[in-house]
């Protein structure tokens, strides 16, 4: 019987010091933490809205203001996530942080 | 029997099956087994994660819900693009860079202990084999209505097909297909959509307005219906968001990829695929409302779920139809294989290799459980299947989603994001998601109908918040056993964000 073997592991750049990865990863959480509880603020502000209130309620020529909002809600994230891919890839790069 | 149809289905499974032949050679190490050696690119990965996604109860199920019940339906497919935004943020490049097959293995990467391997692989498995469940029960169903096979016959030909893709491709397998899976979804849902927008002049927004001339302006807009049905709404796009970051089958697809890069691109491409598809669904759902008609929808199925293939029908004739039909059957059989990959690794590696013989187990035993593991739980969800044929599963799916929220998902995120966290917590938070959401679902409407203990049909709204505070409360209570803290917390986050710096290359098979 052989144990499993370890996988490589992830790290730092091993050229860059500890603690200065350590501020980087500390930003990292930051951003990513705070673009999340704004993506779920915003998304659960569709159904609260949709539900308890008749703010979405309108409707103009055939097409709802809900099914518009909706529709802002499936796009908008589309544009967080090429914002955050490019702002990663800018780190990764070497570029400004 | 439609005999177009079962041919369409036939050469579809044809391919599906040379491409497992194809991957089987490639199927030779557990690495490869569980997470394809980790070498997938960005764009297959994001098209293998759209061919996980889009089951054949969102195309048809929210189809069928928006012809239906108009706005409500609608709920349903608001949610996945913003949970891959949360997936993409939170989970998708940690996760990647701490685990290895399973999620279990992420939390192991801080937390030792054969009993939070455990609970962990149950949890998984219990989401799993729900959604497994409702997967087959649906495939058999659909069977039985578009293909005229018997139910028993359909759930059993299924369940053999999973498993040869489980054994023989494994991950890799299940990539190509899901790929293939998505591919063929795209271009049927195109074609639908080019000749629906045809039918109305050239506007997408056609179908909408002719529901509300012929209905009234209330079929397209949303609906307030008290206190109860609002909160249910919430809870529902509350459990789908935040659950879709603790399915084991969704979640062990950044396993796979090459490194962190690979990781965000293949969120991204899901997401437009997701975003696309899923601002289509309505426009289905209302030119199925006008062209077949609400009698002729409830009808076929009272949900509403053979809605979207008679508008092909309607539309496209029985060519259409049965490519429609055709399609959804290969959906399911995608979704399955992806199933069936991540209930092995929760069963064969948390389970059996780590937590019972405590990783003192050859790779090439850990291959073979893995390979029987995957037909077991084929023959388990199969009987499972057969016997709840008659229970109304529509409900199971939030159940699903629910039960993720509340397990899998916070003890992931506080072990990646929460530097005070410790085993004794992630236990707490595990149970008490689990309890809790199991437990208000068996109390709610659902179950008990009118006689419910507890008013929601979706238990989320509590059960997430409850999973949360039970692994507080257990990190707090378990703060003096210095065993249960665990690895150092910085450690582990240099490795889950090598921020500037390297992540984790492929997996190297093991000899």
């Amino acid at each position: 019987m052989t144990r499993t073997p370890e996988p490589p592991q992830s790290g730092p750049d091993p050229t860059r010091p500890e603690n200065e990865h350590d501020a980087m990863v500390q930003r990292h959480k930051r951003v990513v933490l705070g673009a999340a509880a704004i993506t779920f603020t915003v998304f659960m502000a569709f159904p609260i809205l949709a539900s308890f209130t008749g703010v979405l309620g309108g409707v103009a020529d055939g097409a709802g203001a809900g099914y518009a909002a909706g529709l802002a809600v499936i796009l908008l994230p589309l544009l967080g996530a090429v914002a955050y891919r490019r702002w990663t890839s800018r780190i990764e790069d070497g570029g400004p942080r | 029997m439609n005999g177009t149809a079962v041919a369409i289905v036939t050469a579809l499974i044809a391919v599906t099956l040379a491409l497992t032949t194809y991957a089987s050679r490639r199927n030779k190490s557990t690495a490869e087994h569980y997470v394809a050696g980790g070498r997938i690119g960005g764009l297959q990965n994001g098209l293998a994660l759209a061919g996980d996604q889009l089951s054949a109860a969102s195309f048809l199920g929210i189809t069928g819900a928006v012809a239906l019940t108009g706005f409500e339906g609608f709920y349903l497919a608001v949610g996945v693009p913003a949970a891959y935004l949360l997936m993409m943020l939170v989970i998708a490049e940690p996760l990647r860079n701490l685990g290895r097959y399973t999620l279990a293995d992420a939390v192991a990467a801080r937390f030792d202990g054969r009993g939070l391997r455990a609970s962990m692989a149950v949890a998984s498995l219990a989401i799993s084999v729900i959604y497994m469940v409702i997967q087959f029960v649906g495939a058999g169903l659909l069977a039985q209505l578009l293909l005229g096979v018997d139910f028993p016959v359909a759930v059993i030909v299924i369940g053999g097909l999973m498993t040869v893709y489980t054994i023989l491709g494994g991950m890799v397998g299940t990539t190509y297909i899901q790929v293939f899976k998505a591919a063929v979804l795209i271009v049927t849902a195109l074609a639908l959509l080019v000749l629906v927008t045809a039918d109305y002049g050239g506007n997408p927004l056609g179908p909408m307005r002719d529901a509300a001339a012929r209905f009234g302006d209330g079929v397209i807009a949303p609906h307030q219906g008290g206190l109860t049905a609002s909160l249910d709404t919430v809870s529902l796009t509350m459990g789908l968001v935040l659950g879709m970051m603790g399915l084991p089958h969704v979640m062990v697809r950044f396993l796979t990829v090459r490194d962190d890069r690979a990781a965000r691109d293949s969120a991204q491409v899901a997401m437009w695929i997701f975003a696309g598809f899923f601002a289509a669904l309505p426009i289905f759902g209302y030119a199925a409302l006008d062209q077949v008609g609400k009698a002729a929808i409830v009808a076929d199925n009272k949900a509403g779920n053979l809605a979207a293939p008679r508008l092909a029908e309607a539309v496209g004739g029985n060519l259409l139809f049965s490519i429609v039909a055709a399609v959804v059957m290969v959906t399911i059989l995608a979704v399955l294989a992806g199933l069936a990959i991540a209930t092995s690794g929760a069963i064969a590696h948390d389970l059996y290799t780590v937590a019972l013989k405590r990783g003192e187990v050859s790779p090439q035993r850990q291959l073979l459980v893995g390979r029987f593991a995957g037909a077991g739980i084929a023959v388990v969800a199969i009987l499972i299947a057969l016997w709840a044929k008659t229970l109304n599963i529509a409900f199971l799916g939030n159940v699903a989603f629910a039960v993720a929220a509340s397990t899998t998902m916070p003890v992931l995120v506080l072990t990646i994001y929460w530097r005070h966290f410790n085993r004794t917590g992630a236990v707490a938070g595990l149970i008490g998601g689990l309890v809790s959401s199991i437990g208000l679902v068996l109390a709610g409407p659902d179950v008990m109908g009118d006689a419910h203990l507890f008013p929601l049909t979706v238990p989320a709204l509590v059960s997430v918040p409850f999973g949360f505070l039970c692994a507080w409360a257990g990190t707090l209570a378990g703060r003096g056993d210095a065993d249960a803290a665990g690895h150092p917390y910085d450690e582990l986050a240099r490795r889950a964000f090598p921020v500037g710096g390297r992540s984790r290359p492929a997996r190297e098979a093991p000899v």
